[in-house]
């Protein structure tokens, strides 16, 4: 987040509602989420470390939403580090499979009736992206960014059929050992 | 080089047995061409070969005079002959009697001629069976007995003279029957009849108030000096001999000749039709030759090979066939000694029958193997299909025509090469068939007003006939089968998704059939007056036009043969379900 | 119901080879439902849609359309009706290459009987909703992925079926493409159209108002969609 506020501020100094627009902008639906006060929290704490620096404007009253914010040379420098930055969030799987493998092994649950409570909240959010993206309004470039979601969604859909196909394929042969 | 030499053999024969329906079509279709080759070629030798040994057998003369004057005024004539500068032998005057045989209630005109008991030195007749001459009998030459059904032993009666037949024996001093030269005493003109002789001091007493006719025999230094002689009703030559008895076979030739024409188109056209369909089953592999790093040439090379291949084997069976049915199909005549089958075919004829193989494998191969060998890699691997063409005023047309008529034209557009080859097989078929109602409705009118007895040139015209028709349908329906299916396969996909949109089994099949049928309709509408050109053109004399009706008959016979082989097939494909076509069907 | 199904099922084989593709499915879609029935591939519901269709016949089980039965129908009488109350879209679109948009789509309405000219017109309005008037003169191999399906789903709406049944709309195109066959299918939905899309891409889900998944021939789970994009509820049906 913090970097992202930097980069916005990039281009020229700008007022914090600004920011939030441009920001709304640029990820479309999605952006409707987004929560107001969280950016005037991530600047403060930017001016904190020194990284931006910001000024009163003139004749109103002095509240975080009417001050215009500039970058530092420290702030431009991390901009700079940032674009430069190969980190690639990655979702995380690990987690859900050893709830399914602990699951099977302590028979707490069915790992299948796991996988198919999983699949249908994927469905869900995979439904809403996707119904967001039919949306005539939506900006190309923000439609990119539903693409993105829709495309990461699928991939978990894809994995968790492979997750059912072993879990039924498993839970037949441990019958099979039992038997 | 070697290397590649064993890959395009091993190639080929693979592909040779994993296609061995195909493989065995092709060579049918052109060993049917060469084998109608090889038989009017040979028929050549039929009628040659054995006049040569008998000719040998029999000390034949190189030059016979029959003057038209008779008794003694004849007599004086060749006597003057005998002398002739190049002359080194002779032998008779021998008496002729120009008379009716009468046997078995059956009558034809005879040459009589008169004998000795004692040999002579030129023309001895070849006693096949019996004895010869002795007084109150008779030799009858041989093609004339079996003719009229004579056998030694049996009596016949000349001018109302009983006589027994003591034998039958070959000649090479006159044709054989029908064209033993047989006219009205004093006339020019000829008529057809046989040779039979009696001992000389029966013939004055046969021929009654007839006076006698006299022939010579004459020997010269070269028997080739005799083709300077001028041929005439008073005097013949070994080689117009030759001709007469060649023209027991010249229709049976001429319909073979023209015949291996037809079914040459025919095989073309079956050969096209079936390396079409191959093609595109080959289209893959070129694809994967390609990939490894073979050339367009070397692609090429490897599927003319094989067509070229099967080409050889077809010349090699349409040979051996042609040859082994010569004598089976086309009886030798009897009046001449010696058997058909002595020698190996004539290096002329194994010449002919190979060139046609070749020229109809490479000619119809070639343009569809370079095109193969020059489509691009990636394209051949995909193995997509060459994609149908459109034709813009059927598709309009089609749109206001009932959904059979709709289906069927729209599936005839798709592949206009396929629909050109139904047309070509057609007019074939139909020209080779409306021919041969011709060549039989003359038949029906040569007549030879006064007797019975059946013409063997005739028959022998009638035979090959025969056995063009024979090959012909069969031609006619492999063609006819082999794009039928090519058609049912490729259609399959447009078909299954118009059962999708609610076309029954029944207009699919029916639209199938009549995308087949559509082509076939000018084919034969041209194929009718092109048989009858045909025949104005290759024969001499005045061509008998069958009735009307009867052409309308082989038209529309031709029609319904076309549509029910069709039929067949479609309605097999309707059959299948459609989902699996559509899940079958590349995308 | 428009469909209807009891006890469906298709079997292949025999003994140890027995495959039951359909097992004993119970369906019924009312009118103007957008159904989805999702399953990996082999699941079977290929086989469901041609049986629902009456492009297969079943080997048990019984299936109506509109309250007919069509399961036992004639060859000749299923032809009929697909031809008058079913559209099928498929997944490699099967469109004649050789014509154009406008005559692939009327070749629907000519089959059905109808003259050349309103056939035209027809060919011609429905071009206009799928958004290729401007196409209609381009053969298939002119049009993109996309553009084929719409194309396709076009000649499906010819002669106002009853219900459109889908096989894999979606399986041969990209993304832009398959948001465009989506805003396709969402607008028919709305217009009242019965769509039954089988398929495995759950992003169909998006524009149906039923997800069914299937495994191994039989309906695994059954939800029934209410509410629009967002609070979103998702109810069981068993």
């Amino acid at each position: 987040m913090q970097d992202v506020v930097l980069a916005m501020l990039a281009k020229e100094p700008a007022h914090g509602y600004e920011l939030r627009s441009r920001m709304r902008d640029a990820l479309g639906p999605l952006g409707e989420a987004m929560n107001a006060g969280q950016i005037y929290v991530t600047l403060t704490r930017l001016a904190k470390a020194g990284l931006v620096t910001s000024e009163r404007a003139d004749g109103l009253p002095d509240r975080p939403d009417r001050r215009v914010y500039t970058l530092t040379p420290a702030g431009q420098q991390r901009v700079a580090a940032w674009l430069t930055e190969v980190t690639w969030p990655k979702p995380d799987l690990a987690e859900f499979h050893l709830k399914l493998v602990a699951a099977a092994s302590a028979r707490l649950a069915d790992p299948v009736a796991l996988v198919d409570a999983q699949r249908r909240e994927v469905l869900r959010r995979l439904r809403d992206a996707q119904r967001a993206a039919l949306g005539q309004a939506v900006d190309p470039v923000a439609g990119l960014l539903l693409e993105g979601v829709v495309l990461r969604l699928r991939a978990d859909m894809e994995w968790l059929e492979a997750c059912e196909r072993m879990w039924t394929k498993g839970d037949r042969t441990g019958r099979k050992a039992r038997a | 080089m070697a290397g590649r030499l064993l890959f395009i053999c091993q190639l080929l024969v693979r592909d040779l047995r994993r296609r061995r329906t195909e493989t065995v079509l092709l060579l049918v279709a052109i060993t049917a061409a060469t084998a109608t080759l090889t038989l009017g070629l040979t028929l050549n030798e039929i009628a040659d070969r054995p006049y040569q040994q008998t000719r040998t057998a029999t000390a034949g003369p190189d030059v016979i005079v029959t003057p038209r004057t008779t008794g003694q005024a004849a007599l004086d004539e060749l006597a003057a002959r005998t002398t002739a500068a190049g002359v080194t032998d002779h032998s008779g005057p021998f008496p002729i009697a120009y008379l009716t045989m009468t046997a078995h209630g059956r009558s034809a005109h005879a040459v009589v001629e008169g004998r000795d008991d004692a040999p002579v030195s030129i023309d001895r007749p070849a006693v096949t069976d019996g004895t010869w001459v002795r007084p109150g009998g008779v030799v009858v030459e041989r093609a004339f007995a079996d003719a009229l059904g004579i056998r030694t032993g049996d009596t016949v009666s000349i001018d109302g003279h009983p006589l027994r037949v003591t034998g039958t024996a070959v000649t090479a001093a006159r044709a054989t029957y029908p064209y033993a030269g047989w006219h009205y005493s004093g006339s020019v003109l000829v008529e057809r009849g046989g040779l039979v002789w009696v001992d000389r001091s029966d013939i004055a007493t046969l021929a009654g108030s007839q006076s006698l006719s006299y022939t010579l025999n004459l020997k010269l230094a070269d028997p080739a000096a005799s083709a300077t002689y001028p041929v005439g009703d008073q005097l013949t030559t070994w080689q117009a001999i030759d001709r007469l008895n060649g023209r027991l076979y010249s229709d049976a030739q001429m319909t073979l000749l023209v015949g291996s024409w037809l079914l040459s188109g025919l095989a073309l056209a079956g050969v096209a039709g079936i390396v079409a369909g191959r093609i595109i089953g080959q289209r893959r592999r070129v694809g994967l030759l390609k990939a490894v790093g073979a050339g367009p040439a070397m692609i090429a090379a490897i599927h003319l090979a094989e067509y070229l291949v099967i080409g050889l084997a077809a010349a090699a069976t349409g040979l051996v066939t042609g040859w082994f049915a010569a004598p089976v199909l086309i009886r030798p005549s009897a009046g001449l000694i010696g058997s058909v089958n002595a020698q190996p075919p004539a290096l002329r004829t194994v010449i002919a029958a190979t060139a046609l193989a070749l020229t109809i494998a490479v000619a119809a191969t070639l343009v569809p193997v370079v095109r193969a060998a020059a489509t691009s890699t990636i394209h051949a691997l995909a193995d997509a299909a060459t994609p149908p063409r459109r034709r813009r005023w059927r598709i309009w047309l089609s749109r206001r025509l009932p959904t059979a008529l709709l289906i069927g034209v729209r599936i005839n557009a798709r592949r206009p090469r396929r629909a050109r080859l139904v047309t070509v097989n057609t007019l074939i078929t139909t020209t080779a068939l409306v021919a041969v109602l011709i060549v039989n409705t003359q038949a029906v009118h040569f007549d030879l007003g006064y007797t019975a007895l059946a013409n063997p040139r005739v028959e022998r015209g009638e035979q090959a006939t025969l056995v063009l028709t024979v090959v012909v349908c069969v031609l006619a329906l492999v063609n006819a089968v082999v794009s039928t299916w090519t058609a049912v396969l490729d259609a399959r996909q447009p078909l299954a998704v118009a059962r999708t949109l609610g076309a029954t089994p029944g207009q699919a099949g029916v639209g199938l059939a009549l995308a087949q049928l559509l082509p076939a309709v000018p084919g034969v509408a041209v194929g009718i007056p092109a048989g009858i050109g045909l025949v104005a053109f290759v024969s001499i004399g005045e061509v008998q036009y069958p009735p009307g009706s009867w052409l309308l008959a082989t038209a529309l016979g031709v029609l319904l043969a076309v549509a029910a082989l069709t039929a067949v097939p479609a309605m097999v494909a309707t059959r299948r379900p459609v989902v699996d076509t559509l899940r079958s069907a590349p995308t | 119901m428009v469909l209807r199904a009891r006890g469906l099922t298709r079997r292949y084989g025999r003994d140890s080879g027995l495959v039951r593709a359909v097992d004993e499915v119970d369906l019924d879609v009312p009118a103007g439902q957008a159904l989805a029935i999702m399953g990996p591939s082999g699941c079977g519901k290929s086989t469901l849609l041609h049986l629902l269709g009456g492009l297969q016949r079943p080997t048990g089980g019984q299936v109506w359309l509109a309250d007919r039965r069509i399961d036992t129908m004639s060859e000749w009488a299923s032809a009929r009706l697909r031809r008058d109350s079913l559209g099928f879209v498929f997944q490699s679109f099967h469109l004649m290459d050789e014509l154009t948009a406008m005559e692939n789509v009327e070749l629907a309405a000519l089959l059905a009987g109808q003259p050349p000219r309103r056939a035209r017109q027809r060919a011609l309005h429905l071009l206009e909703r799928v958004g290729l008037a401007d196409r209609a003169a381009h053969l298939p191999s002119a049009l993109s992925g996309g553009q084929r399906q719409r194309v396709a789903i076009a000649r499906a709406l010819c002669n106002e079926p009853l219900v459109v049944l889908a096989d894999e709309p979606t399986g041969n195109l990209d993304s832009a493409a398959t948001l465009d066959v989506l805003r396709l299918f969402e607008e028919l939905h709305t217009a009242g159209q019965t769509l039954v899309v089988v398929t495995h891409d759950p992003r169909i889900a998006a524009v149906a108002d039923r997800v069914i998944s299937m495994r191994d021939g039989a309906f695994a789970d059954d939800r029934q969609v209410v509410g629009a994009a967002t609070g979103t509820v998702y109810g069981r049906r068993r």
